[in-house]
C-alpha cells in the first residue's frame, strides 16, 4: 500500500511538529528535527501495509526518530529561550500581556513534558493529540492497561509542574 | 484532575507550528540516498587496492609475498562483507513500537561499538602483518640488510603515523557512542530493562 506523501505531510504535518517540540526545546533544531521526522516517515511509507491507521504509522515513526534524536543530542533537553521561539506579532499592550502569559503557558507545558521519561512524554502527547488507549499502546509496544498507568502517573506530573491552567 | 487536563490539551493544541517544507525533505532525501551508496562504495573500494597491486605485480612477487598478499585480501574481503552487512543491519526499519525502538537503538549503538572494537583490532593486527610480510621478504627473497632496512623503517614510520591517527579518530568515536548509549538508557527509564 502505497500512501501519498504530500496528502501525509498536508494533513499530519502540524501533528509532527508538535511532537518534533517534545524532543527538542531549541527552535532551529525542532524545526530540523521536524524535517528529519518527515525524511524518516517518506522513507517508511514504502512498508506502510495498512495495518494500522496512518496517524498511528506516522506517530510511531516520527517518535522513533524523536527517541534517535534524544540519543544523538542532550542528556537533558534544552530549555527553550523565549528568544528562539518567533512570537507572532502583537499589537496593544492588553494583548501583549494575554498572548505572553499564553506563550509562558505553552512553555511551561513543553518543558514539563520534555522532563518527562520517553514512553510518558508518548503516552500523554498521544493523549493530547486525542488518539485512544488502543492506538497509544500501538505505537508504543505496551498494553492498555500500561498505557492507563503511564497517562495517570504523566498528568499527575503535569498538573504539578503547569501552574494557573 | 480531567479538567485540568483538559485545559492542558487545549493548550496544547494552541501551540504554534512549523510547516514542513516539501523541498528541503526531498533535497534531503536524496543527499541521504546518495550518503548511504558512498558508504558502500567506501568500504569496497578499500578492497581494490590491493586486488590491484597483486594483479599488477603478480609477476614480480615472490611466491610468498602473492600467497601472504592473496591470504590477506580474502580476510580483508570477509571484513567488507561484514561490514556491509552490519551498516545494513543499522538502518533497519523505522516503523517497530517504540519500546522495540528502543531495544533495537540500544543494539544499533552496540553494534556500532562492536564495529569500532574491530577495528581497533585491525589497526592492532597491521604491526604483526607488516613484520610477517617484511620477515617473509628478507628470508624469501634474499634480500640485503642494506636494502631490507630502509625499506622496513619508511614502512614503519608510515604505518605508525596512518595508524595512530585511525585509532584516535575510532578511540574518539567510540566515547560518543558510549555517552549516546547512557543517553538512551537514562531517558528511557527503565523501559529498556
Amino acid at each position: 500500500m502505497v500512501t501519498d506523501f504530500k496528502k501525509v505531510l498536508q494533513e499530519f504535518g502540524p501533528l509532527i511538529s508538535r511532537v518534533a517540540k517534545t524532543y527538542e526545546a531549541n527552535h532551529a533544531l525542532s524545526q530540523e528535527l521536524t524535517q528529519e521526522m518527515c525524511l524518516a516517515i517518506w522513507q517508511a511509507l514504502q512498508n506502510f501495509r495498512g495495518e494500522s491507521s496512518i496517524k498511528t504509522f506516522v506517530l510511531r515513526v516520527a517518535h522513533n526518530k524523536g527517541v534517535n534524536h534524544v540519543a544523538y543530542y542532550a542528556r537533558i533537553p534544552r530549555q527553550a529561550s523565549l528568544d528562539e521561539d518567533p512570537a507572532a506579532p502583537l499589537t496593544s499592550s492588553v494583548d501583549l500581556e494575554k498572548q505572553s502569559a499564553h506563550q509562558k503557558q505553552i512553555e511551561q507545558l513543553l518543558d514539563a513534558v520534555r522532563q518527562l521519561p520517553i514512553q510518558s512524554r508518548q503516552v500523554v502527547t498521544m493523549s493530547m493529540e486525542g488518539m485512544s488507549y488502543q492506538d497509544i499502546a500501538e505505537v508504543c509496544g505496551i498494553s492498555v492497561s500500561n498505557v492507563g498507568v503511564l497517562l495517570n502517573r504523566a498528568k499527575q506530573k503535569l498538573s504539578e509542574r503547569v501552574q494557573d491552567v | 484532575m480531567s479538567e485540568q487536563f483538559d485545559s492542558l490539551t487545549q493548550l496544547w493544541q494552541a501551540q504554534q507550528v512549523d510547516v514542513p517544507d516539501m523541498k528541503t525533505i526531498n533535497k534531503r532525501m536524496v543527499k541521504e540516498r546518495v550518503k548511504q551508496y558512498l558508504y558502500m562504495a567506501f568500504d569496497v573500494s578499500s578492497l581494490i587496492p590491493l586486488v590491484v597491486i597483486i594483479y599488477l605485480f603478480r609477476e614480480k612477487l615472490g611466491v610468498f609475498e602473492f600467497i601472504y598478499l592473496s591470504l590477506i585480501c580474502a580476510a580483508f574481503a570477509v571484513f567488507v562483507v561484514y561490514l556491509i552487512y552490519l551498516r545494513r543491519k543499522i538502518t533497519a526499519t523505522q516503523t517497530v513500537t517504540t519500546h522495540n525502538y528502543l531495544s533495537l537503538i540500544d543494539q544499533h549503538i552496540a553494534v556500532k561499538l562492536r564495529i569500532l572494537k574491530l577495528t581497533k583490532w585491525s589497526i592492532l593486527a597491521m604491526a604483526p602483518v607488516f613484520l610477517v610480510l617484511f620477515g617473509g621478504i628478507w628470508i624469501f627473497s634474499e634480500m640485503a640488510f642494506s636494502d631490507w632496512l630502509p625499506r622496513i623503517l619508511k614502512s614503519s614510520v608510515w604505518l605508525v603515523v596512518s595508524c595512530g591517527a585511525f585509532w584516535i579518530w575510532v578511540s574518539r568515536r567510540q566515547r560518543k557512542f558510549e555517552l549516546e548509549r547512557e543517553r538512551v538508557r537514562q531517558q528511557c527509564d527503565g523501559a529498556l530493562d
